[in-house]
């Protein structure tokens, strides 16, 4: 036996090849009629084969092997049907109708019908339920709209056939409407992950099977079908299609992994295009049929064209106000994640102030002088309470940032003034880490909440400070860049990967990643600094050479003109004694 | 004679501490309370105050409704007062200050600036009048 699935996969090609060849070319000498109907039993074989051999790759799922033999028995039905009429053929000479193969034939619809009804599907909500119904209905009155006017419509006024080959004409018709019902009650739920190829595959083979039935239909009744003839092309690549949906089935090891079946949100969209699509081609089909057809008289095509419109706006209704109650979910999630914010914010707050008001007043020697041992322990105790203050404020900021929900209070402001501050805010780690601080500041005034960019141009400044290296210089400079004021700061560390300009914006990314801990940094800084300038309207980004330094840019879009008649000056910010580390606030531990 | 300063706050801890810090660096004469109604009956009895210090997030009565209240018995008509408050939001802020309050101190506070940041705010408070 072939298992190996490209081996398989090969001898499937190569006999669809030789079919399609025989079919245009006629090579092989003979009846027509018995060489076709030949041809035909290997491909349902492979099918067959296949969808068994399927069957034992899932054996530890018992739904997934069930689905597999359900399908495996209908194309044995199917095979047995072919069979039959190759005897007829082939043994007897004579093709009657319908014949002993019939009642294989159509066992396969009801077969196939239950084993797509056997597929695992995800439980759904009754919203879900109802509008997986109504794309159903809709799929099946297009579909069926089409099967009428083309199979069971005509075979209904044809006269001369008996009572039973007429029933059994309308049969496979019939059967093929019922399949596509069974499709998109699959199709349109949430199937298990590992029978998604095989589920693809099995659909396209049906639909070219409901292809082939509506052209063996018509060509039945118009008596211009014969075995052999090229609709048979179809059945041969339906069943091929089959047979590749076997051979795509991966092994299935754990009930868990496909017995049990999500459903994620967003599963609903999958194959909703499905009614549409029937709905645009039963319109296509309906609206180019000639007038007054005796069978299909206009007034029920009216009424066709009405119920499929109603389905589909009650359906685009049901999902609309999914959609709303959604919405409302989601927004409710935010309000509640608001205030656990709001509220785990103060519940932190609370003991950190007791506890950096007790340290910081022994710290400060209120009480008396301590031992020095403990004097430092009590520094490192300040040093690192203020880095969890400020984590936590980081925290709660980005989070602010992330519902939108940053507040500001822009009013006009000379960009000297915000720059002095900061620099204010960070001269003491400088001055520790004995780093110069320059400024170069052109008079701009700029429409921005003052604390929130003195925070941002900090946040700068304190990661410049800290990847620089001692005795090195740290530059701020802002300068007129057509309606903005371009911010920068310079430093002459060891520069930012190319490859990191971006991702240095991202929340507690930092190039090294133990740089978290020998540097002291929240990992939030940078990301606050650009959520901050963003929502001023500005734009944050990196220039860097790795080895020289990195500058940080920033712009803030002007309140007005420059100042007239101001200086235009340098600053020098010389560091001051240097402190011992352990007095430091905000500094680098 | 020192200036006298109403402390309202929940949490015993901080009391303890805003209080050390403000009668050993600031030197002034703090009168604590642990609930605004508790605040309440501290005015009616023993104001008018200097300065009222107020958290603005309490059980029952909260800091806000505690300011309204005050106002409500004019207990506090030239008294500056400074809420304290984990929230620094500026919108926070801004309607703090909208209800009457002179200004508003962040939590954690610093015990070596608590002092200051609050005279500070006190004196801005009464130039202004």
């Amino acid at each position: 036996m072939i298992r190996r699935p490209r081996t398989s996969l090969l001898a499937l090609g190569a006999f669809v090849a030789i079919y399609l060849s025989w079919q245009l070319l006629h090579w092989i000498p003979g009846s027509r009629q018995s060489i076709g109907d030949l041809l035909i039993l290997p491909v349902d074989g492979a099918a067959m084969t296949t969808a068994w051999w399927a069957s034992r790759r899932c054996s530890d799922s018992q739904r997934l092997r069930l689905f597999w033999r359900l399908l495996a028995l209908a194309l044995a039905a199917e095979l047995t049907g072919d069979v039959i009429q190759v005897l007829y053929e082939v043994g007897f000479r004579r093709s009657p109708y319908p014949s002993l193969a019939d009642p294989f034939y159509l066992a396969f619809y009801p077969l196939l019908l239950i084993a797509l009804l056997r597929v695992p599907v995800a439980v759904v909500s009754p919203t879900k339920l109802l509008k997986t119904i109504l794309d159903g209905t809709t799929i099946v009155i297009g579909g069926g709209a089409i099967v009428w006017y083309f199979v069971l419509g005509p075979t209904a006024v044809e006269g001369g056939q008996s009572t039973l080959a007429m029933a059994v004409s309308m049969a496979f018709p019939v059967g093929d409407l019922f399949l596509l019902a069974g499709l998109a009650a699959v199709l349109l739920r949430h199937g298990p992950q590992t029978l998604a190829s095989p589920l693809r595959l099995i659909t396209a083979a049906v639909l070219l099977g409901i292809l082939a039935d509506v052209l063996y239909g018509s060509g039945q009744l118009q008596g211009t079908y014969t075995s052999g003839d090229w609709i048979d092309t179809l059945y041969v690549l339906e069943f091929a299609t089959f047979a590749l949906a076997g051979i795509s089935q991966r092994p299935v090891s754990t009930e868990q992994s496909s017995g049990e079946v999500s459903d994620p949100a967003g599963s609903s969209s999958r194959a909703s295009w499905l009614p549409y699509v029937s709905v645009a081609i039963a319109l296509g089909v309906l609206l180019g049929v000639e007038r007054g057809d005796p069978f299909f008289p206009n007034v029920s095509l009216v009424l066709i064209v009405i119920v499929l419109g109603v389905l589909v706006a009650v359906r685009q209704y049901i999902a609309q106000r999914e959609l709303l109650h959604t919405q409302a979910a989601l927004r409710e999630s935010e309000r509640v994640k608001d205030e656990f914010l709001s509220i785990a914010g103060h519940e932190l707050r609370t003991p950190l102030t007791s506890i950096r008001g007790s340290l910081g007043l022994l710290d400060a020697g209120v009480l008396g002088k301590l031992p020095k041992e403990a004097e430092n322990m009590v520094a490192i105790a300040v040093l690192n309470t203020d880095r969890l203050v400020r984590l936590i404020n980081d925290i709660l900021d980005i989070e602010r940032m992330a519902a939108g929900r940053l507040s500001l209070d822009p009013v006009k402001l000379d960009v000297r003034d915000l720059v002095g501050q900061s620099i204010q805010v960070v001269q003491a780690s400088a001055d520790a880490a004995q780093i110069e601080l320059q400024s170069d500041v052109e008079p701009l005034m700029v429409l921005a909440d003052g604390d929130r960019i003195v925070q941002a141009v900090v946040n700068l400044l304190g990661n410049a400070v800290k990847f620089s290296e001692q005795g090195s210089v740290v530059k701020v400079k802002v300068s007129l860049a057509g309606q903005n004021a371009l911010f920068s700061v310079a430093d002459t560390g060891r520069g930012i990967p190319a490859d990191r300009l971006e991702s240095i914006f991202e929340r507690f990314r930092q190039v090294d990643t133990t740089d978290a801990r020998e540097k002291g940094g929240t990992g939030l800084g940078l990301p606050i600094a650009r959520g901050i300038v963003e929502q001023h309207g500005g734009r944050m980004w990196a220039e860097s050479e790795p080895g020289v330094g990195s500058t940080l840019r920033f712009s803030l879009p002007l309140a007005a003109r420059p100042l007239a008649g101001s200086e235009h000056g340098v600053v020098q910010h010389t560091p001051s004694a240097p402190r011992p580390p352990g007095r430091l606030e905000g500094g680098v531990l | 004679m020192s200036p006298r300063l109403l402390l309202v706050d929940d949490d015993q801890d901080i009391r303890t501490i805003a209080c050390m810090t403000l009668e050993r660096l600031g030197g002034w004469e703090v009168i604590r309370a642990a609930s605004g109604s508790e605040a309440l009956v501290c005015a009616r009895e023993s104001g008018p105050f200097d300065a009222v210090l107020l958290d603005v997030m309490m059980p029952g009565m909260d800091g806000p409704s505690t300011l309204l209240e005050l106002q409500a018995e004019d207990l506090v008509a030239n008294t500056p007062i400074v809420f304290l408050t984990a929230k620094v939001q500026v919108a926070e802020r801004e309607h703090l200050i909208s209800i009457g309050a002179a200004g508003v101190i962040a939590k954690p506070f610093d015990p070596l600036t608590l002092s200051n940041e609050l005279q500070q705010i006190v004196q801005n408070r009464l130039a202004q009048d």
